[in-house]
């Protein structure tokens, strides 16, 4: 599943037609002054992020004048949101505000549902909202194959005192959130706030899209969305090209494993006798020597690894295979952090053996290999 | 009995001809599965292992009776596969393939649902039912028949669970791998049911994961339905966060979806979940000896 910037989520918005205040992305301030001179003061200027809470970290800037424009955009372009610099900003022309709206469709996979939200308390969390006031949040839940009409969302909206043609017009609105979330392959799209403007406009304020990473063979159009890619770091990258799993965290001990269940549980177990994973990896079932020795090598560059552990239950992985990819990324990178293996199932014997051979006694149990590999770590700490 | 899946199961495999596909045929017949033909459009005629190849469940229902399809087809045509399975009439469909994406598997549920038809995945390693038969990639050698009902939202971390029951001398049932995708076929609820209603099955592992509400809706449910000794396992504990739900995910599930949060909702069910894998046979061999 992968989030989507602002802009992107609002691009796919447009083509819908759900109706967005003028705004245009940015990357300069020189870009952002001629943006603003465009669009015509007042104009917000938002900083284009994965994360929210925007406004807190002063990532959102309203501005009057053009000295203002370059100031504040000049202040947000140096800033940084989840590790990374802000490259990108959305210029926005500010629009008068009457009332602000809260609403939102995600797929509710576990009951093959979607699940609509609408609150007349928009632009604060909505979180806050379902905790202080959960009278004016309305949920309502549809089969994901639902034909999104207008009148399904009558009931929720009059029960918020909404009547007449605003009801109409922002039944109008929910139904089309359905649709775009129906047709984009998305699985969560978020407006908040979703704002009445003081000459009856209903707008799109803010945008928060998810699409589903496992449509994208049918939507080229995504290629374009960098917040697909932004999301990971380097090696992450590196790691995803070759078809392996891999997210970074902060711990000693650099773990393989084939699948991701196997994968979370061998996490799990280093933190329970003593230690902390660096990261979790996954490389997939039937992994062949050339993936299992690219993520050894992903991990023995990370100067924070003191220990690999190589953990190994295989189905359609054979053991032989691991085991070559091993010997292969020793040689290769010259790795001299201590290797931890446990290597269990198919070819497990030409697994083992070819170890063997090359100095390293594999272990066919998970636990005692963990124990192991935490012991290494406590070891290199004293 | 068992659940779902028997000896005499007569079993279809769609995209029989791919790598995937004819490897696992090989193994599933090994394990004695009762394959009865291949599907893949065009290649009519054709054998794999010994199985006659159709290009369609039209054309191989004039030869045999069908009961059960096993999906091994590129994501990308895995919808339509599943439509033709299920307008067949087949009542047990499993999809192996992974990535498929969520609305098409939301399709294919809703019409699985519809037409009466138990779905098991897609994203997931099938079925299992020790001694008689295999519709998956579970590998046939570390199940032993027995009393111990497993089902699972993983793969690989099924297959150390069921090495572990084994080698404590805790046969299985049945195993389910349900599949780790957000919209899938059927899940804890359901096996759990299942293995209820199974006079077979003792004994219930249950293996699940961080995110979602599956695990807090299933110890609703142990508490009301399940009298068999249920225990569980959930994988992720020190996983950071998810990056993958914006604010809308976080606030129905609220403190919802966390590995604490399914750990309370189990351990008030009077499930037991445990800290390592190890534990799991202890405690069965506990229940057992009772």
């Amino acid at each position: 599943m992968g989030m989507l910037y602002e802009f992107e989520g609002k691009s796919i918005f447009k083509k819908h037609k759900l109706p967005l205040p003028p705004s245009k992305v940015v990357t300069s301030v020189e870009e952002a002054v001629k943006a603003a001179e465009e669009l015509g003061l007042p104009v917000v200027i938002k900083a284009q992020t994965l994360s929210g809470k925007r406004g807190k970290r002063g990532l959102i800037k309203k501005v009057d004048t053009i000295d203002e424009v370059k100031e504040k955009s000049a202040e947000i372009l140096s800033k940084e949101s989840d590790g990374r610099p802000i490259k990108k900003l959305l210029i926005e022309k500010v629009v008068p505000i009457k009332q602000e709206f809260y609403a939102s469709v995600m797929v509710d996979g576990s009951h093959v549902a979607l699940l609509s939200m609408f609150s007349p308390e928009g632009g604060m969390d909505i979180e806050e909202i379902a905790k202080t006031k959960p009278e004016k949040l309305e949920k309502i839940m549809f089969p994901m194959d639902i034909k999104p009409f207008g009148y399904r969302f009558f009931p929720a909206l009059k029960r918020q005192g909404i009547t007449g043609k605003d009801m109409v017009k922002l039944a109008g609105f929910l139904k089309k959130l359905v649709e775009i979330v129906q047709k984009e392959d998305l699985t969560l799209a978020e407006i908040n706030p979703l704002v009445l403007t003081e000459d009856g406009q209903y707008l799109a304020l803010d945008a928060k899209v998810v699409v589903d990473d496992n449509a994208s063979y049918r939507h080229p159009e995504w290629k374009e969305f960098t917040s697909l890619i932004d999301r990971y770091t380097k090696e992450e990258i590196e790691a995803k090209e070759a078809g392996i799993s891999f997210v970074e965290l902060d711990g000693e001990i650099g773990m393989i494993a084939c699948g991701a269940g196997l994968g979370m549980a061998t996490m799990d177990l280093i933190k329970y006798f003593g230690a902390n994973p660096k990261n979790f990896l996954d490389v997939g079932g039937g992994a062949s020597p050339e993936k299992v020795s690219k993520a050894l090598e992903i991990l023995s560059r990370d100067p924070e690894v003191k220990v690999i552990l190589v953990n190994v239950f295989g189905g359609i992985t054979r053991g032989d295979q691991v085991a070559l990819g091993i010997i292969d990324a020793i040689k290769k990178f010259n790795i001299k952090i201590p290797i931890v293996v446990r290597l269990i199932g198919t070819n497990q014997e030409e697994g083992v053996k070819i170890l063997k051979e090359h100095g390293i006694e594999a272990y066919t149990e998970m636990e005692p290999a963990i124990k192991k590999a935490v012991e290494l770590v406590k070891q290199q700490k004293k | 009995m068992a659940v779902l899946l028997y000896k005499n199961t007569k079993v279809a495999v769609q995209g029989i001809t791919g790598y995937q596909g004819s490897f696992h045929t090989k193994k599933m017949l090994e394990y004695g599965t009762n394959i009865v033909a291949g599907i893949t459009p065009g290649k009519q005629g054709m054998e794999v292992e010994g199985v006659p190849v159709y290009d369609s469940f039209e054309e191989a229902l004039k030869h045999t009776e069908i009961d059960a399809s096993i999906i091994f087809v590129p994501a990308s045509f895995v919808k339509e596969a599943a439509f033709e399975a299920i307008e067949a009439g087949v009542k047990l469909l499993v999809i192996i393939t992974e990535g498929v994406p969520v609305w098409d598997t939301a399709e294919i549920a809703l019409k699985a649902k519809e037409k009466g038809v138990t779905l098991i995945g897609p994203n997931c390693p099938g079925i299992i039912t020790p001694g008689q038969a295999k519709m998956g990639i579970i590998p046939g050698n570390i199940v032993t028949p027995g009393k111990v009902g497993v089902v699972s939202r993983s793969g690989t971390l099924t297959y150390e669970v069921i090495q572990q029951l084994t080698n404590a001398g805790l046969g299985q049932s049945t195993c389910i791998g349900i599949g780790g995708d957000p919209v899938h076929g059927i899940g804890f609820l359901e096996a759990l049911e299942l293995f209820q209603n199974d006079p077979d099955t003792e004994q219930i592992v249950m293996i699940g994961e961080i995110g979602g509400t599956a695990e807090e809706e299933a110890a609703e449910y142990i508490k009301e339905n399940i009298t068999k000794p249920v225990v569980a396992f959930i994988a992720g504990q020190t996983a950071p966060p998810g990056k993958q739900m914006g604010h809308a995910g976080a606030i129905i599930m609220g403190s919802r979806g966390t590995a604490q949060s399914k750990i309370k909702a189990l351990n008030e069910a009077g499930v037991p979940v445990t800290k390592t894998i190890s534990e799991i046979p202890e405690i069965l061999l506990k229940n057992k000896n009772k």
